[in-house]
């Protein structure tokens, strides 16, 4: 008995013979390190097997959801159908189809449920770099005046009866109207080089208040068919988009979003405060002047062909984050699939639930999405933790 | 290692600090003293490059700081503001993580060399239990070891830390300023850093400069700077140093 704990150092002090040192490459030092580094990585890849899947959910849901409106309508085309003639026409395939299905789904559903899906994309992603950079779970995309801008610009194009002339006039002057305000309100933000975002904030409340006193003033001279008309562009929808529309957003959709994406990193080092940024290497005045000028130009363009939608760029970041957590990397993208799906189920919901009449997308929007999101908030105490 | 020459900073045509030149051992830690309002936050925001100064220079190892491009600058000097905040959620391990991000591309996956920093600095600030904790359900004292530990992964020379004991309680105040100590000595860092607390002061710094109305009133061992008198002239307090036969010097602060 006495033996064995003798023995065992001897053995122990044979093994730095070559073969022993050979049979046991690991030094003493990295087998204790081990342990807490698997546990680390064990976790890591738990925690990123389950936001796979939620990304893997997340796009799934974007084309059944584009596939489902696509076949609702008053004209039913069978889903199943829908999904054929979407695959056949993207791939080029010829298979024979019914043909007024076929055309009312490629030509006149799916563009309109293309515009929904990447003005939901553009506004969401758009609505969570703001709320990243002003680290405020308030902002919302058109806080820098983009909003009231398109607006003005939409609604003086409708006062000067562009919308007869051509049918780009309009989003053209939104879009102008967009990037407008947006301009403004940087400017008076900036000062010697740094732009102060307390300022930035104020400045486009301010900004988008006076817009709307100007927009209000014109009520006063416009006939009523033009008002209703201007109101209607107001509350945002959808209605008649085309593969134009597509063409036009999808640009400023994907390159802005992919854009911000790119700033996911600067904007996590961002919620800790702009100096701590500054610390961590965060260029931070090029950052915050160009995520602006991003999301202006996404949320413009967005805005200018759908009207004002309002709350999805509000509400889908929170949610989101819920799902992948609060990291830019994976919330930026969640948000635009997210934002997607809640855009283009909302206006198929504006175009079936009364139909005929078809409802304001924007409208939908609130009346769904709000009361969703007040019921997360009850549920969920924690879902806003801010500071 | 550090050298502050000649720096002023105004804003407008209001003089915050002038003409305040120091010199930073390397591997010392520096203690900036002063009362309210002297200085020391813009003196280190200055000296970590946040901010331009209006006049003068920072020397980073004979190079200017404000010339290094940031990515550089951030693998070699980290701050730590007095009040870091962070919301929306991070957990423990995604807020030192983001100390990565002078050494990471943009969106790339994090490397061996990223993992290893934030696990060692986790370690070292004992913040591993902490790990997958939301930030903000934290206590102040764990939050500060949190952001220290990001600072750490950063790996820098050089850390700046304004008032890392500011409203925390006085077991908290030791505990992480013995830690930092500690880090100090292990990685051979150099700190400098803001402190309220003479006694700390006195205790824990190698140098100090005491600042008064934007300016330096004095500079140098920590011996040299801190005696009565001159704790006396910087904060308007008649004062008592304490040196024990046994235990740690005190500053005893009288009244007024």
């Amino acid at each position: 008995m006495n033996e064995s704990p003798v023995a065992a150092p001897a053995t122990r002090r044979d093994s730095p013979a070559p073969k022993a040192a050979a049979s046991r490459p690991a030094p003493p030092t990295a087998t204790a390190a081990r342990p807490a580094t698997v546990r680390a990585t064990e976790g890591a890849s738990r925690a990123r097997t389950s936001h796979q899947l939620v990304f893997g959910a997340l796009g799934i849901t974007v084309f059944v959801v584009a596939a489902l409106a696509a076949s609702i309508g008053t004209v039913g085309v069978p889903y199943l159908d829908t999904v054929r003639i979407i695959a056949a026409r993207t791939l080029g395939l010829s298979i024979e189809l019914p043909s007024p299905a076929a055309e009312i789904v490629w030509n006149i559903r799916l563009p309109r449920v293309l515009v929904a899906g990447l003005v939901g994309a553009a506004l969401s992603t758009s609505g969570a770099a703001m709320q990243g950079l002003f680290k405020n779970p308030l902002a919302s995309p058109g806080l820098a005046g983009v909003s009231s801008g398109a607006s003005l610009g939409a609604v003086v194009a409708m006062f000067l009866g562009w919308h007869f002339m051509h049918i780009w006039l309009v989003p053209a002057a939104a879009f102008a109207g967009a990037l407008f305000a947006a301009a403004i309100v940087y400017v008076l933000a900036t000062k010697g080089g740094r732009t102060d975002m307390a300022t930035l904030l104020l400045a486009g409340i301010a900004v988008s208040a006076f817009f709307s006193a100007v927009i209000a003033i014109l009520y006063h001279f416009v006939e009523d068919g033009l008002l209703r008309q201007i109101v209607y562009w107001l509350m945002g929808h959808l209605t008649g988009r085309r593969w134009d529309h597509v063409a036009a957003v999808v640009p400023f959709v994907a390159i802005g979003s992919a854009a911000l994406w790119y700033f996911a990193g600067d904007l996590n080092a961002l919620m800790s405060g702009e100096d701590e940024a500054r610390s961590m290497g965060v260029p931070v005045e090029r950052t915050k002047a160009l995520v602006l000028a991003l999301v202006s130009l996404t949320t413009g363009a967005a805005i200018s062909v759908s009207g004002m939608i309002g709350f999805v760029g509000l509400i889908t970041p929170h949610i989101v984050r819920l799902l992948v957590g609060p990291d830019h990397r994976r919330l930026l993208p969640a948000s635009a699939l997210a934002g997607a799906s809640f855009l283009i189920l909302s206006d198929l919901i504006a175009r079936t639930i009364f139909s005929p009449v078809e409802l304001r997308t924007g409208i939908v929007t609130a009346i769904f999405g709000v009361p969703f999101f007040l019921y997360l908030l009850a549920s969920r105490r924690n879902l806003v933790r801010w500071s | 290692m550090l050298e502050i020459d000649g720096v002023s900073f105004a804003i407008g045509s209001h003089p915050i600090i002038e003409d305040v030149s120091l010199a930073v051992r390397s591997g010392e830690t520096y203690g900036v003293i002063g009362p309210n309002g002297a200085g020391k936050t813009t003196l280190l925001r200055v000296a970590a490059a946040l901010l331009s100064p209006t006049t003068g220079r920072v020397l980073l190892e004979g190079t200017d700081m404000h010339r290094i491009p940031e990515r550089a600058r951030a693998r070699r000097a980290a701050f730590l503001s007095q009040h870091p905040q962070i919301g929306f959620g991070f957990r423990v391990r995604e807020v030192v993580t983001m100390g990565r991000y002078a050494y990471r591309r943009r969106l790339a996956p994090l490397s061996d060399a990223d993992r290893t920093a934030v696990d060692d600095a986790m370690e070292s600030t004992g913040t591993k239990p902490l790990a997958d904790r939301i930030a903000t359900d934290l206590s102040g004292g764990e939050l500060r070891r949190v952001f220290l530990a990001r600072a750490l992964a950063q790996q820098p020379l050089l850390l700046f830390l304004d008032e890392p004991t500011a409203h925390l309680d006085v077991r908290y105040q030791i505990e992480l300023l013995e830690l930092i100590r500690h880090i100090q000595v292990e990685c051979g860092l150099t700190v400098v850093m803001a402190l309220h607390d003479l006694t700390w002061a006195l205790r824990y710094c190698h140098s100090v400069a005491a600042l008064k109305n934007g300016r330096v009133v004095a500079s140098g061992s920590t011996d040299s700077v801190l005696t009565e008198e001159r704790v006396e002239q910087v904060f308007g307090v008649s004062n008592r140093i304490v040196r024990p036969d046994s235990g740690p010097p005190r500053v005893d602060v009288i009244g007024v």
